[in-house]
Parts: C-alpha cells; structure tokens; sequence
C-alpha cells in the first residue's frame, strides 16, 4: 500500500559536526496543510530544506505519495517552494517569473497556465512589470504563483509572512488558505510565529533543538501540551515550581496547596513545575483558599479583558488575563491573589538544573 | 543658498573644479586654436581627414575592445570558481587577483618584455614542443601587447564581480533549482544578472585603463604600433604642436566616453537595475 501525503522518517543531520536534526518524524496528510513551528535555530528550516533537496539529510527518508525522494535530485522533485525573501528574478517581469518552471512546455499551454495563475493570485494587471515595482505583498504572491505554476506534488513556504508587515500578514494568511483550499496541494510551512500557524494551518509540528516536541492539532496543543517547552512556547505559560504531597495535591515554594481533580502522574515528594494559562487565573483583592498571593504590577487594557502582571514573593512573573468587570483596579504594590482554575492546570517535572 | 548637507562636499567639489574641469576647459580652449592664430575646429577637421591619423584613433578603440574581450574570457572561470569557493579558497583568489596591483607598472611591463621576448617562455615552450621551427618574438606585435594589457588589468574586472559574488543571494539559485532549472540555466537566471552591473562597471575601468596606458603600449607595442597615447604625447614633445594634441586628446575622451555612457546606460536598463 502506498502512503499518501507527506512522509518525513526518522531524519538526522548534522551542519558543521552539529547535530542540527535528532530522529525528526512527522508526516502531512495529502492535501492539507502543516506548520512546522519554533523558535530559529530549531532546525525547521533545515527540514524543509531537506523535503526540498536543497540539503541531503545525514539520515532518515522522505517520502511523497508514496514516492522516495531522499535520493532524487532537487530539480526532479517538482516541489513548489516559497522562500522567506521570496527569491523573484528581479531581472524578469512577474509573467517571466511565473512561467520560469515551465520551459518544457510548448509555447501556448506555458501562456495560459501563466495567465491561469495570474487570475489565482489576482495579479493580472502587474504582468509585465518587474518584482521590485511590486510591494511587499504583491511580491509574496509572485512567488506563490511560481511555485504554484508547475502543478507541484506538494508547496514549501519558509516563513512566507516574515517579510511582510503585520498588517499585511494576516489578509494574507487569510488570503492563503482560500487559495490553498481552491487548489487543495499539500503544504508545509515554516514559521516562528505562532498566531500565523495557527492562522492557516490544520496540523501544527512544534520543534524545539532540533527534535519535534509535539504534532497535534492548535487546539490539541495549546489545551494539552506535551512539554514545558511546547507549554511556554504556544502562548503564555505562567510557571510555579512545586512539590507533589499527594495523589492529587501538591505545594507550591510559598506554601500555596493546591487540589487537583485527577489523579498525578508523580510520586509524592517530586520536584515539579505547574503551569497556567494567563485566562485561566481568577483575580481577587482577599485571601481565597487555593490562591497565590502576588504583588500587583500593573495592568494593561485590551478590548473586554483586563491583561495584568503581578510578582510572586519569590520573585517569579505572573500575567493573568481576567475580564474587566468594573471593579476598581488594585494600587501598584497592593497584595492581590490569583486563583487558578485547578482543572485547566499543567503539570510537568522540574527541568534538571 | 548652500544648504547645510551639502557643505561636507565642497571641498571635493573645488578641488575638482580647480583641477579637473579648469584644466580640461583649458585643453578645450587650445584645441580650438589654429595654426596662424584665430579660432576655429580645424585641429579637430585634420586629424580625421587624415586616414592615418583616424587609424590610429580606431586602432586604438579596437585595443580597448580587444583587452576587455580577452580578459572577460580570463575572467569567466576565475569568477565561477570564485562562487564555488568556500571562504579560505575565496581569501587566495582575491590575493591572487589583487597581486598585480601590488606591482609598479613599469615593473609588470618588463616583466612582460622578458616573457613575450625570443628568450621568454612563450617561445621557448612552443619550440621545446615541436610546435615552431625556431624561437619567436611577440614583443612589438598587437597580440603580445593584448596578452599583456589583459593580465594587468584582470584585477578591473574582478574586483567588482567578486564583491558582488560576495553579498550575493543564494536563495534565487535555490528557487531556480527547485523550479527544474538545470546548473547552468539556474547559474544564469539566478546569479548572472546579479553580477552583470558588476561586470559592465568592470568592463568600462579595463577599456579605459587600456586605451590610454601609454607606459604598456610604448614598451611593448614599440615604435611601428602607435596608439592615441604615444600619438599626443609625440605632437606635444617632438612636434609641439599644442592645439592639435589637445583636439586629439578631446577625441579620445569623446570616443571612450560615448563607449562608457553606453555601458552605464545598459547598466541602468530596468532589467537589471534592481541589481545596481
């Protein structure tokens, strides 16, 4: 049986006697598409590079529709791919640019593909005009519509948005998964921004040094994270290092108890970190049983909600993200408690020192 | 009014002024002037009339053409190997490029003599392989003083290219190839056109270093060859004559200098000014 969709297996690489890739694995089913996401440096750009054959991995194989492509030479891959400069032939009209990959085909079949794509990325009346007459964006979909021209088995995008300003982005992004869902090609992008993956991609594969840490869904990931990394990584992970005192109990460093409704994974006595959401902190001027006592900051307005930082005694930053219920805000300096929602809480062990 | 950020350039500005353009107003001045006093372009009239005096003009062009051609062909595989190179490689073909300009012209100049001479190895090899009877002489020949000009001035053209080579973008080469381009297609569609600006700023220093280097013509082109250079140099120190010299040397800047607008202006064409 031949696996459709995109196969990356047990890949290795090392960069100047580096590993840069440790046994990455992940796979995108056909027609869909995933964000490799994480911070730079995290060897997500080099994975794509090795999908693309731009690099031959140490190790590992990638397979497309059920198609071997470890050993197949970059310009025999018929991959479409979009680079984080977009990489337009500045000598060349968008036209040109367009129909760069399709040299072998005769003369009217390239004119009305070219004319095909044009109408797709809405690009028709800059034809003739030469890419850097173009803004950012409109540069941005030349390079869509040049990978896109040669019907590619699947499209790479490295970091597709990064150039662009963040205005722009997310019509963009918005733009990009219609034209995705209209062609319907299997696609891989990389990026570092989170918002982005999860503005367009269905599958996210969140990689940290090197090694995938997590694929899952957004949803999947940001409600249940896989490590401390991915917690931090996907939106804000308040961290309270704890210590586990029973099946479902545990003490933070300044005394706090808190009750869980399931069970530990951990043996009592285990040095462990808690972490939670800012959302899911509740906001209170008194004593409640179950709260931390913090030192109020200051908060920041944003729409219905109220966005507050305060510190614990022990030194260690808190957000919290409650809604503005027309209460008085608390002084700079006043003691406030925040209560964490006990079922909405994380639990990782503590990162060996 | 002067305004406030222009005033760091005046004294580059006076200093060209007061040396550069005075002095070539001048030469202007003397080349209008005729032979029994007055004014008039008759300097300019007889020194194309004469078609022994336009020879020397277009022969002297056509060495210009002839050493840049010559040395872009030198340069070509110099420039791939260039982009191939890594870092410590790219470090001993710019030295290597650079050495001739660390030499005295006078010295490379002789140092040619001894090479294309009957002695030199040029013809030594050749006879030591068969491939002439007897020892020969490329001293005093135009191709001799070609080869010559060419390896002084490779470093003219390289220099630029390699600059560009160096800040370069790889990425358009990368697309090129994911898009089915082969090697060389994807060499010239990506990384060419980047370094055409480069190679025609390069061209105009080599053909106007080349026409008028009269140390390298003199010496190695002898008596019999005479370009533009020596041609002035003979009116003014032998001859005397001020005015004509000084027509002859606004021909040779109004011919190179239509040349070299020329390849400025194809360096402003919109296809490639996006890599000025």
């Amino acid at each position: 049986m031949t696996e459709t969709g995109l196969w990356i297996s047990d890949v290795n690489h090392s960069y100047e006697g580096k590993q840069v890739l440790h046994g990455v694995n992940f796979n995108v089913p056909a027609g869909k598409v995933v964000a490799l996401l994480g911070p730079s440096g995290c060897g997500k750009s080099t994975i794509l590079r090795a999908i693309a054959g731009l690099i031959v991995p140490d190790q590992g194989r990638i397979t497309l529709d059920g198609r071997d492509l470890t050993r197949v030479a970059v310009r025999d891959r018929k991959l479409g791919m979009v680079f984080q400069n977009f990489a337009l032939f500045s000598h060349m009209t968008v036209a040109e640019n367009i129909a760069y990959g399709l040299a072998g085909l005769p003369k009217a079949e390239r004119v009305a593909r070219v004319e095909r794509l044009l109408d797709l990325v809405r690009l028709r009346p800059f034809a003739a005009r030469f890419p850097p007459r173009l803004s950012g964006g409109q540069q941005q979909r030349v390079a869509v519509a040049r990978a896109l021209a040669t019907d590619p088995a699947a499209l790479l995008m490295d970091e597709p948005f990064g150039a662009l300003d963040r205005a722009l982005r997310s019509e963009l992004q918005a733009e990009l998964v219609r034209m995705q869902e209209d062609v319907g090609i299997t696609t891989v992008m990389v990026t570092h921004d989170q918002e982005e993956a999860q503005a367009v991609a269905e599958q996210l594969v969140v990689m940290n040094e090197g090694r995938v840490e997590q694929v899952g869904s957004p949803e999947e990931i940001y409600d249940n994270p896989a490590s401390l990394f991915v917690n931090g990584f996907i939106g804000h992970a308040n961290r309270i290092p704890a210590t586990v005192t029973g099946p479902s109990r545990l003490k933070a460093r300044d005394e706090t108890e808190l009750g869980f409704n399931r069970a530990l994974n951990f043996r009592p006595g285990s040095e462990i970190v808690v972490t939670c959401r800012p959302e899911d902190l509740a906001l209170s001027t008194r004593p409640e049983q179950g709260a931390f006592a913090a030192r109020f900051d200051r908060a920041v307005m944003m729409g219905p909600l109220l966005n507050i930082e305060a510190t614990l005694p022990e030194g260690s930053q808190f957000k919290a993200q409650v809604p503005r219920d027309g209460t008085a805000r608390p002084d700079r300096g006043q003691t406030i408690w925040l209560r964490p929602n006990p079922a909405r809480l994380q639990v990782f062990p503590a990162p060996q020192a | 009014m002067i305004r406030k950020d222009t005033l760091l350039a005046w004294p580059m500005i006076a200093f060209m002024v007061l040396f550069f353009l005075a002095p070539l107003l001048l030469l202007l001045g003397i080349s209008l002037r005729g032979a029994e006093g007055g004014w008039g372009i008759g300097n300019f009239v007889a020194f194309l009339d004469d078609p022994f005096e336009r020879g020397v003009l277009v022969r002297t062009l056509l060495l210009g053409a002839k050493v840049t051609g010559l040395v872009s062909l030198l340069a070509l595989p110099l420039v791939m190997l260039y982009w191939h190179a890594g870092p410590r490689l790219r470090g001993v073909i710019l030295v290597c490029a650079l050495l001739p300009m660390l030499t005295a012209n006078v010295v490379r100049t002789f140092a040619w003599v001894v090479i294309l001479g009957r002695n030199g190895p040029i013809s030594q090899t050749m006879l030591a392989l068969g491939l002439v009877d007897r020892p020969f002489s490329l001293l005093y020949t135009e191709m001799g003083l070609i080869m010559a000009l060419a390896q002084i001035e490779l470093p003219l053209l390289l220099l630029p290219v390699f600059s560009v080579l160096n800040r370069a973008d790889r990425a358009t080469l990368d697309a090129a190839e994911v898009l089915g381009a082969g090697r060389w297609r994807a060499w010239f569609s990506a990384i060419f056109p980047q370094i055409i600006p480069a190679v025609l700023a390069g061209w105009v220093l080599v053909f106007a270093s080349a026409t008028t280097s009269y140390v390298t013509q003199s010496v190695i082109g002898g008596a019999r060859l005479i370009y533009l250079p020596r041609f002035v140099y003979r009116e003014v120190g032998v001859l005397f004559q001020w005015p004509s010299a000084a027509a002859i040397s606004i021909l040779l800047l109004i011919s190179t200098g239509i040349i070299m607008l020329g390849l400025t202006m194809l360096a402003r064409h919109e296809r490639l000014r996006a890599h000025g």
